[in-house]
């Protein structure tokens, strides 16, 4: 389909525009993952593909990112994860503007023209001299929009989830120019990025599960905890989450968690 | 005793000792009026860190009084009972003090098993406190930043709260790159109570097991 979409270009560019408009009129709060809520109606049929996902990681995708780590040298693999960084800077560029981000959109080109220049697209130059990725997606930029995530899903091989971030996923795909680009070679080189990424991205992270799974009691539940607080995190680039539930020493707050976890029981069911 | 039958015991002479008395805590009220307690906080925390640090970084010291030690410091800075009952979010209010009591011990000894399990690989660390800012009467929010020799630095909140009888500040909860700890442990536990059928028993029985091999738990 080679450059078919130009023709619809001006469509494309009116949904940005809308879109920059919402985001910069609606001054609303970043509908965010609710701490304290379960919030996970398909628990039986999430926990057994939690069950495959997990026996396909430990069987498939953990022996090949640890071949990949044995066969590959580290400069080399901090040259791919360079890349891999460098080629998805236009999405993020692209949802920081959708935003409203535009001091941050300012960065993330700053850091592109940075690595162009100066890295030829497989050093990441920026982070040596301190300014490392912002890391944004489209499932952000609907959560920023006010957006809300919905139900749990424990999506086949691509993991915890839920409908916000898995329409993000898609449309993020749409924005990469790699895969707009016609012809066998591109998507081949599209699917190696994609398979690149997803290695070089899990070879990277073993140390961190294992910890997390050998110090939990139920791992999917702490997992499903922390894969929201993370993107929590992420919707808020860093700032406090104004939402955040704690421990307290009173027992009026005592009662307050009573009566929201009732709330949250009752959503769930 | 009724108001007053005090009133009745109260003779002049022991009029005046209350007076004096009211007198000399004067100071010490207007004190504890000030609520803003980043000041203090931000010390506490720093200090906090550079005990676990010499503590981690003691090389000479045996495993056991090592664990001790942790111990000791982890009972003083931590308020291990609010932290357990927020842990069991609405499951807290549906036990007996005895199953509370049950719980909070195995708890604190869970905690102290896995964490002085995983401080073993220190290798360097710095911890810096970075600022602290109020989060209302007697509640601060303390930054740390955690650098490490060979990645990016953690970005560490700690939630630290004033008790206004003892005065004393404790660590309610421990924010990791806007991961908390109390939440991710709340969600974990209450499923396990949800999915023994609503029952504290099961989750006692995992703790049980936790402490009793806490090297048994790191088969990878």
């Amino acid at each position: 389909m080679s450059f078919a979409w130009l023709r619809r270009l001006p469509s494309l560019s009116a949904v940005a525009l809308l879109a920059a408009g919402l985001s910069a009129c609606s001054a609303t709060k970043p509908a965010l993952f609710a701490d304290d809520m379960e919030n996970d109606p398909i628990q039986g049929v999430n926990r057994a593909v939690f069950d495959v996902n997990n026996a396909l990681d430990k069987n498939v995708l953990r022996p090949v990112a640890d071949g990949y780590k044995f066969a590959v040298p580290e400069p080399l693999r901090d040259r791919v994860r360079d890349f891999l960084s460098y080629a998805s800077s236009p999405v993020i560029l692209a949802n920081e503007l959708l935003q409203g981000e535009f001091n941050r959109a300012g960065y993330t080109f700053t850091r592109f023209f940075v690595n162009t220049i100066g890295g030829v697209g497989i050093i990441d130059l920026a982070a040596v001299v301190g300014m490392p990725a912002h890391e944004e997606d489209f499932g952000q930029t609907l959560a920023v929009w006010g957006v809300e995530p919905g139900p749990y899903v424990m999506a086949p091989l691509l993991g915890p989830s839920n409908p916000r971030d898995l329409v993000g996923f898609v449309v993020d795909m749409a924005f990469n120019p790699m895969t707009w680009v016609s012809g066998p070679t591109a998507a081949n080189a599209g699917y190696a990025r994609t398979g690149a990424d997803i290695i070089d991205g899990r070879s990277r992270t073993y140390e961190f599960t294992d910890q997390i799974e050998s110090g939990s009691v139920d791992y999917y539940a702490t997992l499903r905890s922390l894969t929201r607080q993370r993107r929590n995190d992420l919707i808020l680039n860093g700032a406090p989450n104004p939402d955040r539930k704690y421990p307290g020493i009173t027992s009026e707050l005592m009662d307050d968690e009573g009566s929201s976890a009732k709330t949250a029981e009752a959503v769930t069911r | 005793m009724s108001p007053t039958a005090i009133a009745r015991h109260l003779t002049r002479r022991s009029f005046v000792a209350l007076i004096g008395a009211a007198a000399a805590l004067a100071p010490l009220s207007a004190h504890a009026q000030n609520k803003d307690i980043t000041k203090e906080a931000g010390p506490f925390i720093q200090s906090l860190g550079e005990k676990a640090i010499a503590l981690l970084s003691d090389k000479a010291v045996v495993i056991e009084k090592r664990n001790q030690e942790f111990r000791k410091l982890f009972d003083e800075s931590f308020d291990i009972s609010a932290i357990g009952r927020f842990t069991l979010g609405r499951y807290w209010r549906g036990l007996d003090d005895g199953k509370r009591q049950e719980f909070l011990k195995l708890f604190g000894e869970m905690i102290v098993a896995t964490y002085s399990a995983r401080f073993t690989d220190y290798s360097g660390e710095t911890f810096k406190v970075s600022g602290a800012r109020s989060e209302g009467d007697n509640h601060a929010l303390v930054s740390v930043l955690i650098d490490r020799p060979s990645a990016a630095p953690v970005r560490v909140d700690w939630r630290v709260l004033k008790n206004d009888q003892d005065g004393k500040l404790r660590i309610v909860d421990l924010v990791v790159e806007g991961i908390s700890l109390s939440v991710t442990q709340q969600q974990e536990f209450t499923s396990v109570i949800q999915r023994g059928g609503g029952e504290i028993e099961p989750l006692l029985a995992v703790l049980r097991e936790r402490i009793a091999s806490p090297a048994a738990a790191n088969k990878g």
